[in-house]
């Protein structure tokens, strides 16, 4: 009995040196560095909403035999995603979507390919002289370009058209008016304006203040304004608006505030031109016909440059993949996705059949000449973090104004002297 | 003999170490080293892009603790914790209580109570996000049913809290309920008889006979509870992102934040060890709290 014990225990004691020695195994081949992905499809990691969805769909088949999978999520998320992945130099993002602080961020990082070579090798291929300089400018970095422009997008003033004839009022004109209009209108069935302050849509709805009213973000030592009086008089403004925002307006999101408007519920506030189209979506929308647009109060508000870019550690062809975004970018598929975003072509900009089509169009030149884009360092995505925190609090009025700025400028400088971007 | 029997004890001994060695590799690659290697992390300068680190001693932990974030984030996190858990061991035990009560129908009233907890928590936050949405969420819906105004339930500071203090509730309850019920049945009938011939009924049995003996179950529960409280991160992160401005950022939403909003992973490292102190010295106190009588059971 000892014995059959003795080698029953001997006998699990080998399979077990077995079963350690291949999980040995296992976790040291695991733990080695990533093997090549050819043959498996080009990914892209993309933010979502109605044009990047199109160009999605469309860089599917752009290209014959390069098939793609396309994993398109909320805008922070993708950030998200993105910064994880590549800051670790894994090669399971291909392609991925960003904005003018993503791609300068990355691009800073070493994260991306340059893709200058590409640029010149297939410009008239794929007539990149096309492009405007406004928008290749928005994905460059130190001299190089590190992205194709998907789109230009700012925020125009949404109203509802009707709602104002029947008070008399005209859409507003600067911020007096802004408040005026928002008090007349404002009541429980109806917000008086939409405001999005969810996660990084305080600093696109506080840019538009702090611009307008205030002295900007940062001078051009990089130090910061954004607490100046000025700036204190701006975000006070902007409190005095959150009265007439629906309630939850700082957890509402672009998504939300777009429902706001489809639904009835919201007067008037910035929108961006890439929602524009969802007013008028039968299946989505009760104020069809009954939205119009101008150039924001006072402009100065945001702009951006959606664009796509090549992760440097992607193991595919990076030829391929340059063809493949300037494909997906064509001026055909321009023009066909115009109706959901600014085309970054200057052909189909100038296309008149085009301009006659969409009513936003004739707010869009005098929006985009005063609109401004954020500050261009690549820390500025990371300092937006602490800032805008401190800007809800003023707003909310969990903290005073002037206090909570100081706290914001205080932690931003203090971030930026740590990342040493005072030395440069 | 004695040495013949000692080295049959020690070849016994030897032939069980690669029964140890499989968990003994996993506990390490996957506890043991990660909290090594942010130990480690936090002692430098480390953020995401950048090209090397350097070591810089505490300096982290010393400009943590001189942060205001910081110590709203623990406020934050501790009032979380014990509005929550208090209310939830109270309910659950009540719940515990009724269910030891029932003659028939308590399995299936334990069940069905019990779905909340298994629900995946993001899945649980975003319903519960809808439930507690301006204008179009069910919570408005009923409140405006009864022409009462609604309050701002995500966006104003104060009801953000409380409508993560439910949430919390709603899905962790019955985890308590459970276990103290269960502890509830393996209590001996003749303890609670003879605690009725003393003369003990309604809330004295409850607080001289069946908390006493429930307080093994009492102590896991509030245990893990208060370690699960802590790191609780997906209702808030769905819920509020920690907001509006910091009113509901706990330690572990900071913790992110820091790592992969700022991208300061040392710092962030440096984070996550003060929350495990903080963790381990609650944790003990509640031993040293429940077992203040029986010093030494653990």
């Amino acid at each position: 009995m000892q014995r059959t014990s003795k080698s029953l225990v001997g006998r699990l004691a080998r399979t077990g040196t077995m079963l350690a020695g291949a999980l040995a195994i296992v976790m040291a081949t695991s733990a080695g560095p990533a093997t090549a992905q050819d043959g498996k499809p080009v990914r892209l990691v993309s933010h979502r909403y109605p044009a990047l969805e199109f160009y999605a769909e469309k860089m599917k088949s752009a290209l014959p035999g390069v098939a793609v999978t396309t994993d398109l999520m909320p805008n922070a998320q993708a950030a998200e995603l993105q910064t994880i992945t590549l800051s670790s130099g894994s090669d399971s993002i291909d392609i991925l979507w960003g904005n003018d602080l993503t791609i300068t961020n990355f691009a800073a990082n070493g994260w991306l390919e340059p893709l200058d070579e590409f640029f010149e090798k297939y410009k008239d291929e794929f007539k990149l002289d096309d492009i405007a300089p406004a928008a290749l400018n928005a994905v460059s970095y130190n001299g190089k370009k590190y992205a194709l422009p998907i789109l230009t997008n700012t925020m125009l003033f949404a109203y509802r058209e009707d709602v104002f004839k029947d008070k008399g009022l005209t859409p507003p004109a600067t911020f007096e008016d802004y408040e005026k209009a928002a008090k007349a209108l404002h009541s429980p069935a109806m917000a008086g304006t939409v405001m999005t302050l969810k996660g990084e849509g305080t600093m696109n709805e506080a840019h538009w203040y702090l611009n307008a009213i205030g002295d900007g973000w940062f001078d051009k030592d990089g130090k910061p304004v954004f607490n100046s009086p000025n700036g204190v008089k701006a975000i006070e403004t902007m409190k005095r608006m959150a009265q007439f925002a629906p309630r939850g307006y700082t957890a509402n999101g672009n998504d939300e505030s777009t429902i706001l408007f489809q639904q009835g519920a919201a007067a008037m506030g910035l929108q961006w031109l890439t929602r524009t189209g969802a007013m008028e979506n039968p299946q989505q929308s009760r104020v069809i016909g009954k939205m119009n647009w101008v150039a924001p109060p006072g402009g100065k508000q945001i702009v951006v440059a959606d664009s796509y870019a090549i992760s440097r550690f992607s193991s595919k062809n990076k030829d391929t993949l340059f063809r493949l975004l300037a494909a997906t970018l064509s001026a055909a598929n321009q023009r066909e996705g115009s109706d959901r975003a600014v085309p970054t072509r200057i052909s189909v900009l100038q296309d008149p059949e085009l301009q006659q089509r969409y009513r936003y169009y004739r707010v869009l030149v005098p929006a985009l000449q005063n609109a401004t884009s954020f500050p261009k360092f690549p820390e500025f995505k990371e300092v937006s973090e602490l800032v805008s925190r401190r800007i809800v609090q003023a707003v909310t009025g969990e903290m005073p104004v002037q206090q909570a700025l100081d706290t914001g400028a205080k932690e931003a400088e203090e971030f930026l002297t740590r990342r040493g971007f005072y030395k440069r | 003999m004695a040495s013949t029997h000692r080295r049959s004890r020690l070849d016994r001994r030897r032939s069980l170490w690669p029964f140890v060695v499989p968990s003994a590799l996993i506990i390490i690659s996957v506890q043991i080293y990660p909290l090594a290697y942010a130990l480690y992390l936090s002692f430098t300068d480390f953020y995401l892009g950048a090209a090397s680190s350097n070591f810089i001693g505490l300096q982290n932990y010393v400009s943590l603790l001189a942060q205001d974030r910081v110590w709203s984030a623990l406020r934050v996190t501790l009032s979380l914790v014990v509005v929550s858990i208090l209310i939830e061991f109270v309910l659950g035990l009540l719940l515990a209580l009724a269910l030891y009560k029932l003659v028939r129908g308590a399995k299936l009233f334990s069940t069905l109570m019990f779905v909340p907890y298994l629900i995946t928590p993001v899945v649980a936050a975003l319903f519960l996000r809808w439930v507690f949405a301006s204008r179009w969420g069910l919570a408005d819906a009923l409140i405006a049913s009864m022409n009462i105004f609604p309050p701002d339930w995500l966006g104003a500071p104060s009801w953000a809290f409380v409508t993560l203090v439910v949430a919390d509730i709603w899905q962790f309850t019955p985890f308590i309920m459970l276990i103290l019920f269960a502890g509830l049945q393996g209590i001996n009938p003749s303890l609670l008889e003879a605690g009725r011939i003393d003369g003990a009924s309604g809330a004295r049995l409850v607080w001289h006979v069946i908390l006493p003996a429930l307080r093994p179950q009492i102590l896991f529960v509030l245990a893990i509870r208060l370690m699960d409280a802590f790191r609780t991160f997906d209702s808030i992160y769905v819920l509020t992102g920690g907001g509006p401005g910091t009113a509901t950022e706990t330690m572990t939403l900071y913790t992110y934040m820091l790592a992969f909003k700022q991208l300061e992973v040392g710092r962030a490292s440096a984070m996550g060890v003060l929350t495990l102190l903080v963790v381990t010295g609650l944790i003990l106190m509640v031993i040293s709290v429940v077992y203040r009588r029986d010093k030494g059971a653990f």
